[in-house]
């Protein structure tokens, strides 16, 4: 039976993880519920406070504020929102297609890992491996979406000494929660928690290019190109 | 008369280079940091000639790139070619030669570099006499390697030694021909190119030496060390194959997406940028041809250190190939050119791509060569942690410096004047020189703590005698050798040797 992920558990992920990374191995969250009630309002934290930041300051990047409209900036939050949200169900889906790889088998981990791959003890079978595994990057990256409220003061300086050491904070709960609520396994886990790594680096960097190309095309401040 | 089964494996020499490369390391890694503290800290150059930043960058340069990772290249290159022959190195007297050229040439060429000797390329700032000096000994080196398979007693040549033959025969090609030049005195000389044909050679040398050098012969130690460490072969030998051949044909090309809105044709920018952008095919064919290696074979991460930096190494090398691609487009370069974000690049490339597989593979090969275990498997673990984090760090950072630079450079003010000063674009861009400075020493302790854990595994030791399997073993499979059919996953998987 699907449980709720209600957006109250924020501060459960921040404080007591290990709490919630065992509540989503044990209670299954359905994927719908994971994206409804958590993500969605989550999600809402970054462009929200960027739109106010932006409109009451103006962007800060260590010499007079960027200045852009009122419409402007409402697209650019409305786009930021969207993005958020693709991006969570993209590295969801990911990391469901992943998942069977450091498995013996769809979702499931072995009690004892086999060199043949070919091993298929099975000791607890995750019914809803796909909400399991929406409801990890859900919880593993509370502390970015958190972290967006650093938006309301919209220095990039003052942003990226928020926004890292919660990149770091989110890596740390990934590396934690995958083995606890996916049931992989230490070994596996920390392999399948280092290619989400990279798949969500991969998905920054080209975050980075598309909102270059979107500037440089006219989408933003105005460039001298 | 002595058969070739009765003589060992020249392994005192593998054992030298990775002394050389660690005391490399920690020595490009620390010009590295002390940079990174300049950036910071201006005054730090002691207003020392020497000690200035545009000196001491290319020392660190040079030293990481052909000190560190030369060195590396040279050891696992000289290791991994006898094990897949199964006979000793040809000419090992030879195999001392470039060992001592090499060491002996990268620290002359330090010192000249500290005193302001540059040939004004980038990655080829060593000046003629050395220049001439290095091209002797990689070609002695190429004909140590080449001389050991043509004297192999295995038919086929695993896929290893292709990458490693393709990193000599280019960048030979590379070094002499960009180095081509017109001696004025002994420290002085003019390029053979000049202007634009000047600047399409040295990227035509600058990216392949990253190409070659950087990505190919590392591919050759991650092709032969990971199927090594995990016990099992290569998820998809045909695939390495056809990778390699992509690879190669592809890097050739790139060079030009250094230079895009230069003063070089448009056509030939466009060129490089395409080939740039198919070069991802075969970069991230090879990435997941390593993960996949690793189905089956996770345990080994437990009991491995080794094996965790070679996987990480795996995702890096995926993350600086996806963004490599993405900064030659043209629309993208246009804002990140000249920025931190080239830089950020590079590191994540260099720090989690070369130095991670480098670090696996001599965890690996540092107990085997002296027969001991690792002093300490959680010095290394801590080691592991240390580069994630330091890694990490520098790429956001310095991504937030480029992001921020490229728009301010190019923010006009309303008459359409470049808006903001040099000045002002510094100051925007200082928190994160400090993030950098933390991310190199976090990243260099990690390193040091590797120093001192194989220091203590070597210490008293000396290298191993082993021979290579008798001829009626030769069949036997090394990882992915001689037994592997293109389609084969063959079961024997681990080499004799």
């Amino acid at each position: 039976m699907s449980a709720a992920f209600p957006i109250t558990l924020a501060p459960r992920i921040l404080f007591r993880p290990r709490e919630v990374f065992a509540r989503i191995a044990s209670n299954q969250p359905s994927a719908g519920a994971v994206f409804f009630q958590y993500a969605l309002w989550l999600g809402l934290a970054p462009p929200v406070s960027a739109f106010v930041g932006a409109r009451m300051f103006g962007w800060l990047a260590g010499a007079e504020p960027l200045t852009v409209s009122s419409a402007l900036m409402l697209q650019v939050s409305i786009a930021y929102y969207i993005l958020l949200l693709c991006g969570f169900v993209f590295a969801g889906l990911f990391l469901r297609w992943m998942l069977p790889t450091y498995s013996d088998s769809d979702g499931v981990a072995g009690a004892g890992d086999s060199d043949s791959g070919s091993d298929n003890t099975v000791t607890n079978k995750t019914a809803n491996t796909t909400g399991a595994c929406f409801a990890l990057v859900a919880a593993a990256g509370t502390p970015l979406m958190a972290g967006g409220v650093a938006h309301l003061y919209p220095s990039l300086a003052f942003n990226m000494a928020v926004f890292i050491p919660a990149f770091l904070w989110s890596v740390f709960l990934f590396y934690r929660g995958v083995p606890v609520a996916l049931n992989t396994g230490a070994e596996r886990g920390m392999l399948l928690t280092c290619s989400m790594v990279g798949a969500l680096l991969v998905m920054v960097a080209g975050f980075l290019g598309i909102i270059t190309l979107l500037w440089v095309n006219g989408f933003g401040p105005p460039l001298g190109i | 008369m002595q058969t070739s089964a009765q003589v060992p494996y020249a392994d005192t020499v593998v054992t030298a280079f990775i002394a050389a490369a660690m005391a490399w390391a920690l020595f490009g890694m620390t010009a590295g940091v002390y940079l990174a503290a300049e950036l910071v800290w201006p005054a730090l150059n002691a207003d020392l000639p020497w000690l200035t930043f545009g000196r001491l960058r290319t020392v660190h340069t040079t030293a990481v790139i052909f000190g560190f990772g030369g060195s590396a290249l040279m050891a696992t290159a000289f290791y991994s070619v006898q094990r897949t022959s199964h006979c000793t190195l040809f000419a090992p007297g030879v195999a001392w030669f470039v060992f001592i050229g090499w060491q002996l040439g990268l620290i002359t060429g330090v010192f000249t570099l500290f005193a302001g000797i540059n040939s004004g390329k980038e990655y080829a700032e060593l000046e003629w006499p050395l220049d001439i000096a290095v091209a002797a000994v990689w070609i002695a080196y190429g004909v140590v390697f080449f001389g050991t398979i043509a004297r192999r007693r295995n038919k086929h040549i695993y896929v290893s030694n292709w990458f490693y033959g393709a990193l000599i025969i280019v960048v030979a090609m590379l070094h002499i021909v960009n180095s081509l030049a017109l001696p004025a005195s002994m420290a002085k000389s003019y390029s053979l190119f000049a202007g634009s044909q000047d600047a399409v050679v040295q990227w035509w040398y600058g990216h392949n030496a990253v190409g070659f050098f950087l990505t190919g012969g590392f591919l050759g130690m991650l092709y032969y060390f990971l199927p090594k460490q995990a016990g099992r072969p290569i998820w998809s030998y045909r695939l390495s194959i056809i990778a390699f051949w992509a690879f190669v044909y592809s890097y050739i090309w790139a060079g030009p997406h250094h230079l895009h809105y230069n003063a070089i044709p448009d056509w030939v920018q466009n060129l490089g940028m395409v080939m740039s952008l198919i070069l991802l095919a075969p970069s991230w064919a090879t990435m997941v041809n390593g993960v996949m290696t690793m189905s089956g074979a996770w345990r080994k991460l437990g009991a491995d250190p080794a094996l965790k930096f070679i996987v990480l190494s795996l995702v890096f090398y995926g993350l600086a190939t996806f963004e490599g691609p993405m900064l030659a487009i043209k629309s993208v370069n246009a804002v990140s050119h000249f920025t931190e974000w080239t830089i950020g690049h590079v590191h994540s490339g260099a720090l989690g791509w070369n130095a991670l597989v480098t670090f696996g593979a001599l965890y690996f090969l540092v107990p085997r060569l002296v027969g001991r275990n690792l002093y300490s498997a959680r010095l290394a673990n801590l080691h592991f942690v240390l580069a994630i984090a330091g890694i990490l760090l520098y790429t956001l950072a310095m991504w937030g410096a480029g992001v921020t630079q490229g728009l301010l450079w190019l923010s006009l003010d309303a008459a359409g004047e470049v808006k903001y000063t040099f000045a002002e674009v510094m100051r925007a861009i200082a928190p994160y020189y400090s993030l950098r400075l933390l991310a190199g020493l976090i990243f260099l302790a990690g390193a040091a703590l590797m120093a001192w854990n194989l220091w203590r595994t070597v210490q008293g030791a000396a290298t191993l005698t082993v021979f290579p399997p008798a001829p009626a073993a030769t069949s036997a499979a090394t990882p992915g050798a001689a037994t592997v059919t293109p389609e084969s996953k063959p079961a024997a998987a681990t080499a004799t040797a």
